[in-house]
């Protein structure tokens, strides 16, 4: 797959994964794995910024090697520890028939390392670079931050006890940022850089029709209209995105509605909308008749 | 076609934007890799090895059709001199088929200013006076006194520390690795958040003669507070963050001067914060203070600047409005903007607060507890803001 790899083909094989991409979005991807940078990708929430690493591996059949940061992430946590209690059961065990030399080069072995996703990482052993996901990278402190940058440019891990250890195929690594916080120009110039939006109503159609696919036409229809209504208000705080039409759909796809009523809307309206100032500021009636429903109720 | 990134890049700089070697080389090696003939890919591959930032798209999309209408005609000048091979064929077929793309995109792009054009801008670059920094002195302490005043209450997150409270677990977990023997008490002290804080800044015509001593609060704000973005606005908004980062005070006052072009220009209070809310809203959450100086003269609409603190109230902890005038014994807030945004303020202050410690104290004295991770009672705000009547 990697060798003939191609941005047209790149777009048909996320659709058959059921990911619908534009040519922009599968050229950076593309730029990612063809000059090898990493790729920080900053989106409202919701508009598929973690699915994309996921369809990625599974196109490329590889592993996903994934990073959650949250705030007071550190090293102990992201790239390795040591696992004392085997360590101590193997000293128990072996106590009195080896030298002391003999032991500590055991038991500072790879094989009482506990691996974090990073580490993970550069030494994954496959035929296929894996892909490496560090998620929500704004959660994580400014330090870490700076941690990262020496990871991203070398691939590579010091531990003081083992030595250097260097990737042996560099995975392609993607990074998601919600803006909670801006990231530093350091981090951003190592990486290729891309901002998705709010996809486009023909988009977002096809999108459901590829996800949920019982259901009916003219219901999704109206159910885009309605999502693209309310994102485009802007006394909205929590605008839902993709994901919660998503959601919405399949709710009521599981109801087996045929058509959008105010009574329906009402019931599944906290699919999209997550908060209760929200709810109230809607107006549903006079929404639901610009998109054309409810007339004649 | 190496000649275009190093043309575009030199535009984008010259707006502003960080685009430096590393940049131009990677959009070079990008555009080896990609279908130069489809323009989506050559414009994605610029794009997303050139810039970092969201909100400069429009910028880029400029620039690039600019660099490419330059490129084509300076092709078409020299002849036949650059026909070396395959390399500078494509680009040209390319590049007319780009122009006629590009132009709706150029539409869209003179709509949005249009918006942000108002009659009452009037481009204007002002020469500013150094900073002396010995006369920051008492400004420093203000400010570190403020910080202590505005942080959070101490949450639930930890930091391992030399006093403290046991950390069992980690003092057990240590303990492993002397088999079992523990040497010495972990310990962790409770994180004391420290408010983030976002500063707006007036530099429209009304508050002219406060130039100096606003580009002074600017540096000390920024130098002394924990984590601070500083925006200032007139007709438009403009971010300074990083100009405020600069060490050298100096330097951040020629920055300073040929960014900003917008100084003694008509204000657009609600304009402003509404740009804010729409480019950087995802910035700012509960633990960040805003301080607002401005003396509320404005000249937008009032509804809006209403919406846009009911909005930014949500937001974030406090809202802090410093407004000159408010030194004056006899001061009360009649201005439009400040009749529109006081029922959204916690304290307004007179700008004294930054500058003398008595006045620091009359004003941020006794108004301001901890903030509770818990939302604050409307009717408590509306009722503080409205006893200066």
């Amino acid at each position: 797959m990697l060798g003939k790899l191609t941005v047209e083909n790149l777009v048909v094989e996320l659709e058959k994964e059921l990911y619908v991409a534009d040519q922009e979005l599968a050229t950076a991807l593309f730029l990612a794995i063809a000059i090898k940078k990493p790729l920080l990708i900053e989106g409202e929430p919701g508009c598929g910024k973690t699915e994309i690493a996921k369809v990625l591996a599974k196109i490329l059949n590889t592993e996903l090697i994934r990073l959650q940061c949250y705030e007071g992430l550190d090293a102990s946590d992201a790239i390795y520890e040591w696992n004392y209690p085997r360590q101590l059961l193997y000293i128990k065990m072996i106590e009195a028939s080896k030298s002391p030399q003999e032991v500590e080069e055991e038991i500072f072995s790879e094989k009482y390392l506990l691996k974090r996703p990073l580490l993970k990482a550069i030494t994954y052993d496959g035929p296929r670079p894996p892909v490496l996901l560090i998620d929500e990278i704004d959660r994580a402190d400014e330090e870490f931050e700076g941690f990262l940058l020496e990871f991203l440019a070398e691939y590579q891990v010091t531990i003081p006890e083992l030595g250097t250890i260097k990737a042996k195929v560099e995975p392609i690594t993607i990074l998601t940022s919600n803006r909670t916080r801006e990231i530093g120009d350091g981090l951003k110039r190592r990486c290729l850089y891309l901002y998705i939006s709010y996809p486009s109503k023909e988009k977002e159609l096809r999108i459901l029709k590829l996800k949920v696919k019982d259901l009916d036409q003219t219901v999704s229809e109206k159910i885009v209209n309605f999502v693209n209504l309310i994102r485009s208000r802007n006394d909205i705080m929590k605008k839902p995105g993709v994901a919660e039409t998503l959601d919405w759909a399949r709710a009521l796809s599981m109801m087996n509605v045929k058509d959008l009523d105010k009574k329906v809307v009402l019931g599944t309206l906290p699919c999209i909308l997550k908060t209760q100032e929200d709810l109230m500021r809607l107006d549903i009636d006079i929404m639901l008749n610009q998109i054309g429903v409810g007339k004649g109720v | 076609m190496y000649e275009l990134v190093v043309v575009l890049s030199r535009k984008l700089r010259d707006f502003g934007l960080k685009v430096g070697v590393s940049e131009s080389i990677d959009a070079c090696n990008a555009l080896k890799v990609v279908d130069r003939n489809d323009f989506t890919q050559f414009k994605t591959a610029l794009k997303v090895t050139m810039i970092k930032d969201y909100t400069k798209y429009n910028v880029f999309d400029q620039m690039l059709d600019e660099s490419l209408t330059d490129y084509v005609e300076r092709a078409g000048d020299s002849g036949g001199e650059e026909e070396e091979g395959e390399d500078s064929g494509e680009p040209s077929e390319m590049s007319s088929k780009t122009r006629q793309d590009s132009r709706p995109g150029d539409k869209d792009q003179q709509n949005v200013k249009v918006v942000m054009y108002s009659p009452m801008e009037v481009l204007n670059r002002r020469q500013l006076k150094p900073i002396e920094v010995q006369s920051l002195r008492e400004g420093k302490r203000i400010v570190k006194r403020l910080r202590r005043r505005l942080a959070l209450l101490s949450g639930r997150r930890t930091r391992p520390s030399k006093k403290g409270e046991v950390d069992f677990v980690k003092t057990f977990r240590q303990s492993l690795s002397t088999i079992g023997e523990i040497i010495e008490l972990k310990r962790f002290t409770r994180v004391k958040s420290r408010a983030r804080l976002l500063v707006f800044i007036d530099i429209s015509g009304s508050m002219d003669s406060y130039t100096d001593w606003l580009v002074r609060s600017m540096y000390v704000l920024r130098k002394f507070a924990s984590r601070c973005e500083i925006f200032l606005f007139s007709t438009r908004l403009v971010r300074v963050t990083d100009i405020a980062n600069i060490a050298s005070p100096a330097e951040m006052i020629v920055k300073l001067h040929e960014r900003v072009d917008i100084w003694g220009s008509g204000t657009r209070i609600g304009h402003s914060f509404r740009t804010f809310l729409e480019d950087y809203g995802n910035l700012v959450d509960r633990t960040w203070v805003i301080m607002v100086i401005s003396d509320g003269w404005d000249t937008g609409e009032p509804e809006l600047l209403t919406s846009s603190m009911e909005r930014l109230r949500m937001k974030v902890g406090r809202i802090i409005w410093l407004n000159p005038h408010a030194d004056k014994p006899n001061f009360k807030p009649m201005t439009i903007g400040m009749l529109a945004a006081l029922p959204y303020i916690d304290v307004l202050a007179g700008t004294s607060a930054l500058e003398d410690l008595p006045s620091y104290i009359r004003f941020f004295g006794r108004s301001i507890k901890p903030l509770k991770p818990k939302w604050y009672k409307r009717e408590a705000q509306i009722s503080r803001a409205f006893a200066y009547f």
